[in-house]
């Protein structure tokens, strides 16, 4: 996975546009070049070989794309409408599939085989217990080949399974010979991978860069829309060509948005956008780790019932309200049960089960980062973090990589409290003690841009609880500090240099700023495209991330963004890597 | 019965591609042999993500104790002799003594190479390759990898490595199966057990019919999709092919395997699964049955070559009272917790969370080899025809040093090597066994090396040129 993103020393950065030399955004201090991010496995950059002419139709090289392991869940669940059928694979990231990965496709096709009892649909068209029917295996080929591979079956594959099927016939039954075709075509690479090969096409177009075919766009839209296979209908559409246009293909990503399936994936790349189910580097938020003694509230029920509050507040927002992106960093609203309300200091409804919409005081919380679920994963166990607080945001909603952090770094948690200074014993808030810990020269060119924004969600505690008080008891006996939520929202340059601060106070503040930032509209489209290719925007993407980024600014619709992506150059192009 | 001549003219590389050796280098292979006999049949790699309770800095030379790092060196033996005697955080293996060599003043010098001198995931991608890495990726095999490609060429077996993981590895693998090839491991017990044992019955007596069958329609489906692979590869540019080439091979391999399918072994027992975790996280539970399946694989001739891996992160290792779940930072607290570092106060909480945690892997490592040594094989056990490596990417994770890295090695390699024995390759530690002072001609490549003129392999070195010296430890003879 890609966790971190690049931006570059060049015009293209204010788009969020990627190039090899990776430059850090701390202020001028260009952080360690041998860095690791993005050099490990599965997406990293695509291959840049410089910009385009304006109004060319340009898109990155990208290699071989395949299935994730949901993907074919997902897939072998509609192709044999079997809605139930688990699979167990490997999670393996890496470019090329690794062996266990392989002997897991290979047991995937055996275990799917065995299921032919929970088969919804019929993927034989005759009796396999019948006597050998010759005809009936060269349909079964066309037809679910064409439904497996996504595309017709090309001669030469029907000549490749008829021979499967012929071989396998010598040794073993009429019923067992179509089982090993069935098994062949399901770890097969025409199955597994995601080639694109393109058509000729006219028009004011890059070297090298071709239309994808009708059939390799209804694939991207239905992975990227529902993360899984082409229904029948899409199929349809591309045999009929109606995708070779942009309005054609406009058309049914339009129906593809209305099915649940996509609100599924579109509520899953929030929770993706937040890591609220862990990434290599942190746990997820059921696992973040409270101490009990501070925390008496906290309970695994209340875990999940932040979470049930972010998936609810984007359906009700993204899916099914003015759909913008700028009113959830901003909306009051919230569902939540009697703990959560608790939690927000407000009266809600009664006991865990019952659920409701109420509104938030407006003073204290506004939209999706002002909530429990952000504030407790990113916290230490006995107090809130603002450190990683700030770091999420500068990389995740300003898409400014911040490097990795020096060697002598710590990640012990910043915890405030008593302190010896000068000889005298003091106590700290968070906030002191992280000024004190990162204001040495090789902290301080990053720790100045992500400590305001983290300082700035200070009111609220290692569990979300609003607080203006730091309260405990240090080595004088008990404490009691104001809380200081005073913060600043960076402003970039072209060239990625903080040019100053604009200063606000407190989350909500800087919540609305988000709201309003264009450097975070165009971040958001930036996830998005990631989120759809599985790779970083480069130079030949530029004009795909303008467009995307106009979206942004002038409709603010997730919904829109979405649309935009399925018709951008990037979406219905290809150029092969060599 | 393995292939002597193929074994002896020829190197096969983990991708299966075989390098003719000019005749010199095979002889003077075989002359390092004590017998010609003498050979390990078995490698088992046990990987400690997190380094040992060292103090150990970028450049070698040891923390003394006074400054902001604990300064405390818990992995190093408790006499400085040659005849071994374990310290404190290897202390659970006591028992074992006899059967171990513990290599001190060995560098991972190929991951020196790394940003800074040494960082989490070059460190990791370096470990077990000693080849050239950028970021987490290795531009080259394993030493496992490698032993898993030749063992299984010469004498197939149902898995030519078994790959199995306790906990998350975010920082980095140390597996690789070819330059860029990530080996994926095993998280769950239970998914491992069903995958290693599916067709395993210890009880069966003689050529099952039904297996044979089973064998001859999975060769048909493996034929079939490595048809479909030729078909598909003709569309490809050129590095597709490499990643599409490298997923055939696999396909290829597993038809190789089909050939033991169902075989089973005199020594062959099911392990014990019940309860198996269903959290790959709860490591004190899913540590030991990993262990049981590698002992047991082993028995049923399953393979010849595992791994083990023991993640540092995101464990539940770390409730109260240091209260981070993020074994990561326990680690980067080792240089915090000296009479100067900001958390002095809290050296005792240190100790008493990391101690226990390694010790704890060291009582995992001793039910591998208790479990191999209680296997009898020949006029001896199975661990003495073992190779089993410990180490791991670090010696103090805190400072990311890969200088010194622990490298414990158990089992007599059938007969090759003297075990009991301690050997320091630090320079300074000849005259003064406490010196803070570090120098070493050894690299981790020479150990691999050693290893695989231990099975018999006439290789002359084993990974990139960032070692001190080329060829096998002499001590390893």
């Amino acid at each position: 996975m890609a966790r971190h993103s690049y931006r570059t020393i060049s015009a293209w950065s204010s788009l969020g546009i990627a190039a090899a030399l990776a430059v850090s955004a701390c202020n001028g201090v260009i952080s360690d070049p041998g860095g690791e991010p993005g050099s490990g496995n599965g997406s990293g950059p695509g291959k840049s070989n410089g910009a385009t002419p304006p109004g060319t139709i340009n898109v990155a090289a990208t290699g071989l794309g395949r299935m994730t392991p949901t993907q074919y869940e997902n897939t072998v669940r509609d192709l044999f409408a079997s809605p139930k059928l688990v699979l167990s694979l490997d999670p393996d990231t890496g470019q090329a599939v690794s062996r266990l990965a392989a002997e897991k496709f290979n047991t995937a096709a055996e275990e799917i085989t065995a299921s032919q009892g929970s088969w919804g649909d019929p993927i034989f068209p005759c009796d396999t217990s019948g006597s050998e029917d010759s005809a009936c295996v060269d349909t079964f080929i066309s037809d679910f080949g064409k439904r497996a591979f996504r595309r017709p079956v090309t001669d030469e594959e029907k000549a490749w399974l008829r021979g499967v099927y012929d071989t396998a016939r010598k040794g073993q039954g009429f019923r067992d010979s179509l089982f090993v075709v069935l098994q062949v075509m399901l770890q097969s690479p025409q199955f597994l991978y995601f080639l694109e090969v393109g058509r000729p096409s006219n028009g004011k177009i890059a070297e090298g860069v071709k239309a994808l075919t009708g059939f390799e766009r209804a694939t991207r839209l239905s992975y990227f829309l529902w993360n899984t296979t082409p229904d029948t209908e899409l199929l349809l559409a591309a045999e009929k060509g109606e995708l070779e246009s942009a309005q054609g293909v406009k058309t049914h990503a339009l129906r593809l948005l209305a099915d649940p399936r996509a609100r599924s994936q579109i509520t899953k790349f929030f929770i993706d956008w937040l890591e609220l189910t862990g990434t290599n580097l942190h746990g997820s938020l059921a696992e973040a780790a409270k101490d009990p003694a501070l925390f008496p509230e906290d309970s695994p029920s209340l875990r999940a019932a932040m979470e049930t509050e972010v998936v609810a507040l984007v359906e009700r927002v993204v899916l099914d309200g003015d759909g913008k992106l700028s009113t959830l960093l901003t909306t009051t609203e919230a569902y939540v049960n009697e703990p959560l309300a608790t939690l927000y200091g407000v009266a809600g409804p009664k006991g865990a089960q019952d659920f409701q919409w109420l509104n938030l005081p407006a003073t204290e919380r506004a939209g999706l980062f002002t909530r429990a679920a952000f504030a407790t994963l990113y916290a230490s166990p006995q107090v809130k973090s603002p450190i990683r607080r700030g770091a999420f945001l500068v990389e995740k909603a300003l898409c400014v990589h911040l490097g990795e952090p020096p060697p002598n770094a710590n990640d012990v948690p910043v915890t405030g409290g008593s302190v010896v200074s000068n000889g005298k014993t003091v106590d700290l808030t968070v906030r002191e003690d992280v000024e004190a810990k990162t204001s040495g020269p090789g902290c301080n060119g990053c720790h100045q841009v992500l400590n305001p924004i983290g300082f700035a969600f200070d009111l609220y505690d290692a569990l979300g609880r609003y607080h203006d008080k730091e309260t405990g008891t240090g080595a004088k006996g008990a404490f009691s500090l104001p809380v200081d939520a005073s913060g600043g929202f960076p402003v970039y340059d072209e060239e990625d240099n903080v040019t100053g601060k604009i200063p606000v106070n407190g989350a909500v503040e800087f919540s609305e700023q988000m709201s309003q930032d264009a450097a975070v509209q165009r971040c958001f489209a930036r996830n998005w495209f990631e989120h759809a290719f599985s790779r970083l925007p480069v130079i030949e993407d530029t004009e795909s991330m303008r467009q995307l980024s106009d979206v942004m600014q002038t409709s603010g619709r997730v919904d829109d963004l979405i649309i935009a992506l399925t018709v951008s150059d990037a979406f219905l192009y290809v150029k092969g890597a060599p | 019965m393995r292939g002597k001549q193929s074994r002896r003219a020829f190197l096969v590389g983990a991708g299966g591609v075989c390098v003719a050796l000019p005749l010199l280098e095979i002889t003077q292979g075989r002359a390092h042999a004590a017998t010609p006999a003498a050979q390990a049949k078995r490698f088992i790699v046990f990987f400690s993500h997190g380094g040992s309770i060292s103090c150990r800095d970028r450049k070698g030379a040891k923390q003394d104790g006074k400054g902001t790092h604990h300064g405390q060196d818990l992995w190093a033996p408790a006499d400085p002799g040659q005849s071994l005697v374990l310290g404190e955080e290897a202390s659970p293996l006591a028992a074992l003594t006899n059967e171990l060599i513990l290599l001190r003043g060995v560098d991972n010098m190929a991951g020196t190479l790394g940003p800074n001198g040494g960082s989490h995931g070059h460190a990791n991608a370096t470990a077990l390759t000693c080849a050239d890495a950028g970021g987490k990726v290795a531009q080259g095999p394993s030493i496992d990898q490698v032993l898993a490609g030749r063992l299984s060429t010469d004498a197939p077996t149902a898995f030519p490595s078994i790959d199995l993981q306790v906990g998350n590895v975010g920082y980095g693998t140390p597996l690789f199966s070819a330059a860029q090839q990530v080996v994926s491991s095993e998280t769950l017990p239970q998914a491992a057990f069903d995958r290693l044992f599916k067709n395993v019955n210890p009880t069966s007596g003689g050529p099952d019919p039904a297996l044979v069958a089973l064998r001859a329609q999975k060769k048909s489906v493996l034929d079939g999709v490595l048809d479909g692979f030729k078909l598909f590869r003709t569309q490809l540019g050129s590095a597709d092919r490499v990643m599409l080439d490298a997923h055939a091979e696999h396909i290829r391999s597993m038809e190789t395997q089909l050939a033991t399918l169902g075989e089973v072994t005199a020594s062959c027992t099911l392990p014990g699964m019940s309860p198996a975790p269903s959290n790959y996280k709860d490591a004190e539970k899913v540590a030991p049955l990993m262990v049981d399946l590698i002992v047991h694989a082993m028995r049923c001739g399953l393979t010849n070559v595992a791994t083990l891996q023991i993640g540092d992160l995101i464990t539940n290792w770390l409730p109260t009272p240091w209260g981070d779940n993020i074994a990561h930072g326990l680690g980067h607290a080792a240089r915090d917790v000296g009479p100067t570092g900001s958390k002095k106060a809290r050296v005792n909480d240190f100790f008493g969370e990391i101690l226990p945690n390694r010790q704890w892997r060291m009582t995992m490592f001793a039910r591998l080899l208790d479990g191999l040594k209680n296997t009898p094989e020949g006029a001896g056990n199975m661990l003495d025809n073992s190779v089993v490596l410990f180490t791991s990417e670090f010696s103090t994770a805190s400072v990311h040093s890969v200088r010194d890295v622990p490298v414990l090695l158990a089992g007599k390699a059938g007969g090759r090597w003297q075990t009991g024995r301690h050997i320091n390759y630090n320079k300074h530690a000849a005259s003064n066994p406490n010196t803070l002072q570090y120098s070493t001609d050894a690299s981790t490549h020479n150990v691999y090396t050693s290893i695989l003129q231990a099975f018999g392999y006439p290789d002359a070195h084993f990974g990139n040129d960032a070692a001190y010296k080329k060829g096998p430890l002499a001590e390893l003879g």
